[in-house]
């Protein structure tokens, strides 16, 4: 059931964002200017785990009202985008530009449509990404995810030079 | 340590972290935050009307999911009367609290939690309308005017039909 909800609404988010740019496109017509180019949007950090609903139900974890988002669009999209977000109680984490994407990440695909892309990282370079970058914020939930993962994951967290070790160290 | 071991080692550590998101401390603490709107969780019933024990929301924070430590400072600035047992807050964490409050900038980190996120929550508009980020929270003056200023000002906010607050902001925002 875990992430459920957190699809209904990422899928309300969408459609939203999908009636304003039809909306905008319009009004370009209207005004003899081109239609904005397709949006692309892939969600990284916490809500990109919430969008696997298997391993958000093995993860069980609760999220910040901040989404990760690395959007790929004309800056009025990017607006609206905000917008809608705030609208749903949930808030563009501006630092996600910030976010380390391994090399080689992969990703899975939420939504397409002729106007929006949505897809969202695998989650265990999601998590790998973490495991590197915000190793001691993340500590208890990589340790989980190595648990889910297994080896795959520990090998990567060794790869990018993190240690695997830290996450099973108890806290004093 | 072979990976094996780790995996292993892990799945011992998991199965503890699942029995504790079931411990009534772990169900209350992310029920009131999801109640106030700092949290999002599908798992958890909400719960608004709790007092918590700062010493179990440290639990929580510190041993089954960091990001209570995150919007913990935004929600005792938000919701003080719902928090006892606030000494248990350990020093370097109250320092945090008191610079949000004050809209004081600190470069610090607290459970590898920057500043600035905890800062963040603070002055976020929560879905309770109760309440106001930090940072539009009014700041207490006390100034003392001659009896003819005063007679002045209470009969200049009646007649604005505005509080003598609302009218000093206005003359001083407006010039």
């Amino acid at each position: 059931m875990g992430s459920e909800a957190y699809m209904k609404l990422f899928d309300q988010i969408l459609s939203k964002l999908e009636k304003e740019i039809a909306a905008l496109n319009q009004e370009r017509v209207k005004e003899g200017r081109f239609r904005l180019s397709k949006a692309k949007i892939t969600l990284l950090g916490q809500f990109s785990l919430l969008a696997n609903p298997k391993v958000s139900a093995l993860l069980n974890i609760p999220a910040t009202l901040d989404v990760d988002a690395k959007i790929e669009a004309d800056w009025v999209i990017q607006d609206a985008f905000k917008k809608i977000l705030k609208s749903e109680g949930l808030e563009y984490d501006e630092d996600s530009e910030l976010i380390w994407i391994p090399p080689n990440s992969t990703f899975e695909s939420l939504h397409e449509s002729p106007l929006v892309e949505c897809t969202s990282i695998s989650p265990i370079y999601g998590l790998l990404s973490k495991a590197i970058k915000a190793k001691e914020k993340n500590r208890i939930l990589v340790r989980d995810a190595i648990a889910i993962f297994g080896e795959e994951l520990v090998n990567l967290i060794t790869k990018y030079g993190g240690d695997p070790e830290y996450f099973l160290k108890a806290k004093k | 340590m072979k990976p094996k071991e780790i995996v292993k080692k892990a799945q011992a550590q998991r199965e503890r972290t699942r029995r504790q998101k079931l411990d009534r401390r772990y169900l209350k603490v992310i029920g009131f935050l999801k109640a106030k709107g700092l949290l999002f969780d599908e798992q958890v019933a909400p719960m608004p009307n709790v007092k918590l024990d700062v010493k179990d929301v440290l639990w929580v924070g510190e041993k089954v999911e960091p990001r209570v430590l995150e919007v913990f400072p935004a929600a005792i600035l938000h919701f003080p009367k719902t928090f006892f047992n606030t000494k248990a807050i350990p020093q370097d964490l109250t320092e945090i609290i008191a610079a949000i409050k004050t809209k004081v900038d600190l470069d610090r980190t607290f459970r590898g939690i920057e500043f600035k996120k905890m800062n963040h929550w603070a002055n976020l508009e929560l879905k309770d309308q109760r309440t106001k980020p930090i940072s539009e929270h009014k700041i207490p003056k006390n100034f003392r005017f001659r009896p003819e200023v005063v007679a002045v000002l209470n009969s200049r906010a009646l007649e604005g039909h505005v509080s003598e607050t609302e009218l000093i902001e206005k003359l001083i925002l407006d010039r």
